[in-house]
């Protein structure tokens, strides 16, 4: 018998007020949708809408009912065909931070923008990760014209990697291309639909606001079946109230919002709860993402999603330090992410991200990977049988002073009960470490990059797949006048 | 077939499968196998894998404990099928132990079991040694190595006392002398005349090849 550690910041009835007044603000004040899709819409299901002003107002019973056809689990699958991902209940799973407009180069420290050889290098490392179980489409490449980024580096990571992927789009054709991107891969649009191998963020613009493009993508989304995450990011005392409970109700407003959209475009459309809030800082101005209060308002609007049954994600293990291992980098990764796993989320972005969500680093990520697997140590809890209770071993050595080191019952348990993280952690005796030249977390870090990039190896595509990928996207790069990229089709 | 079932003692090792070693042990021996080509090819070429894999990261210390306690058990075994004895096919004989007055097991235990996965013969006598024991067992099995552990400030005395004893019994210019433990340091060590101090494991298993000539490291 295992206890989960859990977390809880709501009480019961904290949950039903922050309920309650989610709903009265999406009854009173509404949400603009630049969409005249998505108001005709909630038109035809009772909303009050206002197509000037491209307002709609949210009925209470619109939104309990169409709670109830979104879906508990969501399962995703990665590009054999396998599954990856479970969502559901208090399963946690990682992936890194998505969409970063910088990277810190493993060899200089340089903070630039990365090109298309470095999205190449990044999964590569993340799909050797194994802590680490999904991929996003982490980096924006800078070397591809910026209305492709999108769709390019999702073909790059298709190639690179066998995991499967949280990605998003920046412009209104890119999402029917990379739906057929990944429809090349699993063999079509229904395999997609039975077996889906990425997640499409859409974020709504606090306060209650959807942009064009994300209702877009998030219609288009809900009607192929391609799970959608709902991404609400209220900036504590800027673009939200800056108490936690007030941008908490903004939070579950606008992500309710998110529900009733998707299940109005198709019953039972696959959706996931989500967030990236974040506090300003009162002294510089910046959006904290490292921050206790982010992954407070994190943490309390997983509970709400728990009320509702749906599955979860939430971007925590980040940090806003500059180094890619320094202390900050540790202190705000380890708490974001060990509270997250308490809190159940079921899809953690955040691994290799930092800096306000604007850079990715490899020492972070490969980093973060030791951390995730901590934290799947820690919720497994502690153990309580007859054979881990040991108490014949107990017994065996008595008060003789022998070791337990040489029983079978060590080396029948301790893999399972102690989790082993390699020599990323410094655990060497102190004259070792100094006659290894008194290597820091940072040197550590980026000897395991250099490892895996110079050993790691990625399956290859069948030659099927290659095909009809590369198919996919001559015929958007022929679209955009942008007939050769770099490591794109011949 | 006499190859199969050296190779299936070798498997058995490495997947630290105590009973069929010591099952498959004497099987080889009724086959005609040479004891030898069991302890070479079998045994140790195991035990071996194990130690690399160690190094890399992939195994880890209570395989190689069990490990090194199935490796002395079958060589119980087999000592008197052995035309040479394992001392002289091993690297160098150790003596090791906890000393007088110190109950502390676990850093020696591994250190035994680190010699053991190099190839050493080791003879652990556990914890509250006193001199004379030390230099009885060095002495019985012709030691080249004595290896005294202590884990408290006050029972780090008793190394001197050990050492004093293998100088009035005549056997300081023959048999090596290492020392470890968390209090005591390179500083104790050429204070008490011992050969070597290791702080950890690794080093432990350099200095004992040092000692017996086996590396220069």
């Amino acid at each position: 018998m295992t206890t989960r550690p859990q977390l809880q910041l709501l009480s019961e009835e904290d949950v039903h007020r922050i309920h309650k007044e989610s709903l009265i603000l999406l009854e009173e004040v509404g949400m603009k949708i630049q969409s005249k899709e998505a108001l005709e819409l909630l038109e035809g299901a009772g909303a009050p809408v206002d197509y000037e002003k491209e307002q709609a107002f949210f009925p209470s019973s619109l939104v309990e009912e169409q709670l109830k056809h979104a879906p508990s689990s969501i399962r995703i699958f990665n590009r054999e065909g396998t599954l990856a991902l479970t969502l559901e209940g208090d399963t946690i799973h990682f992936n890194p931070g998505s969409a970063a407009t910088h990277l810190l180069d493993p060899e200089t420290g340089e903070r630039r923008h990365p090109q298309t050889e470095d999205v190449i290098d990044f999964a590569r490392v993340v799909d050797a990760l194994p802590y680490i179980d999904a991929q996003s489409t982490a980096l924006i490449p800078a070397d591809i014209p910026p209305l492709l980024a999108d769709r390019y580096r999702l073909y790059l990571i298709l190639r690179n990697s066998t995991k499967p992927i949280i990605t998003g789009t920046f412009a209104l054709d890119a999402f029917q291309d990379m739906k057929q991107m990944l429809e090349a891969i699993v063999g079509g649009p229904k395999n997609l639909r039975k077996k889906p191998l990425a997640i499409f963020d859409t974020c709504p613009s606090a306060p209650l606001q959807w942009s064009e493009l994300t209702v877009h993508d998030l219609l288009l989304g809900a009607e192929a079946g391609v799970p959608i995450e709902l991404i609400s990011m209220p900036q504590l005392g800027a673009t939200g109230p800056v108490t936690i409970a007030g941008s908490l109700v903004l939070h579950n407003a606008e992500s309710l919002s998110g529900v009733v959209l998707t299940q109005l475009a198709a019953k039972g459309a696959p959706v996931i709860y989500g967030g990236s809030p974040t506090a300003v800082d009162m002294q510089f101005g910046t959006a904290r993402l490292g921050a206790i209060e982010s992954i407070m308002l994190t943490c309390a609007y997983t509970q709400m999603a728990k009320h509702y049954g749906l599955p979860t994600h939430g971007y925590l293990g980040l940090s806003d330090a500059k180094l890619g291992a320094d202390a900050q980098t540790g202190y705000e990764a380890a708490t974001g992410l060990l509270l997250a796993a308490m809190a159940g989320i079921n899809n953690i972005a955040g691994a290799g991200m930092q800096i306000f969500e604007s850079t990715q680093s490899y020492e972070k990520l490969v980093i973060d990977d030791v951390l995730a697997g901590m934290t799947k140590r820690f919720i497994k809890g502690v153990d309580i049988t007859d054979d881990t209770l040991a108490l014949n071993e107990l017994r065996e050595v008595g008060t003789k002073g022998g070791d337990f080191l040489r029983l079978r019952h060590t080396l029948t348990w301790f893999r399972q009960e102690h989790y082993l993280p390699g020599k990323l952690v410094d655990r060497q005796p102190f004259e070792s470490w100094q006659n290894e030249g008194s290597l820091t977390s940072l040197d550590r870090a980026r000897t395991r990059v250099k490892e895996i990039l110079s050993t790691h190896e990625v399956p290859p595509l069948t030659k099927a797949q290659y095909q009809d990928l590369d198919a996919v996207v001559a015929a958007f790069l022929k679209r955009h006048k942008s007939p050769s990229l770099p490591f794109g089709p011949t | 077939m006499g190859n199969d079932i050296v190779d299936q003692i070798r498997v058995a090792m490495i997947d630290c499968q105590t009973d069929q070693v010591l099952e498959l042990v004497p099987k080889a021996i009724d086959k005609g196998i040479v004891a030898s080509e069991i302890v070479n090819r079998g045994l140790t070429a195991g035990i071996r894998v194990l130690g690399d894999r160690f190094e890399k990261g992939e195994a880890f210390l209570p395989e190689l404990a069990v490990a090194a306690e199935t490796m002395k058990q079958a060589l119980d075994f087999l000592e008197p099928h052995l035309a040479k004895s394992v001392d002289e096919e091993a690297l160098g004989t150790i003596v090791i132990g906890t000393v007088q007055g110190d109950i502390h097991d676990i850093g020696k235990s591994i250190v035994a079991t680190m010699l053991t996965v190099a190839g050493f013969t080791v003879h652990d006598l556990g914890v509250e040694v006193t001199p004379a024991q030390f230099i009885a067992k060095t002495k019985a099995v012709n030691a080249d190595i004595i290896a005294m552990s202590a884990l408290l400030t006050t029972t780090m005395d008793r190394m001197q006392e050990t050492i004093d004893l293998l100088k009035s019994e005549k056997l300081d210019t023959r048999v090596k002398i290492m020392v470890g433990g968390a209090p005591v340091s390179q500083q104790f060590a050429d204070s008490i005349g011992a050969d070597a101090y290791g702080v950890d494991f690794n080093q432990a298993v350099k200095i004992a090849k040092r000692l017996t000539g086996h590396s220069n490291d």
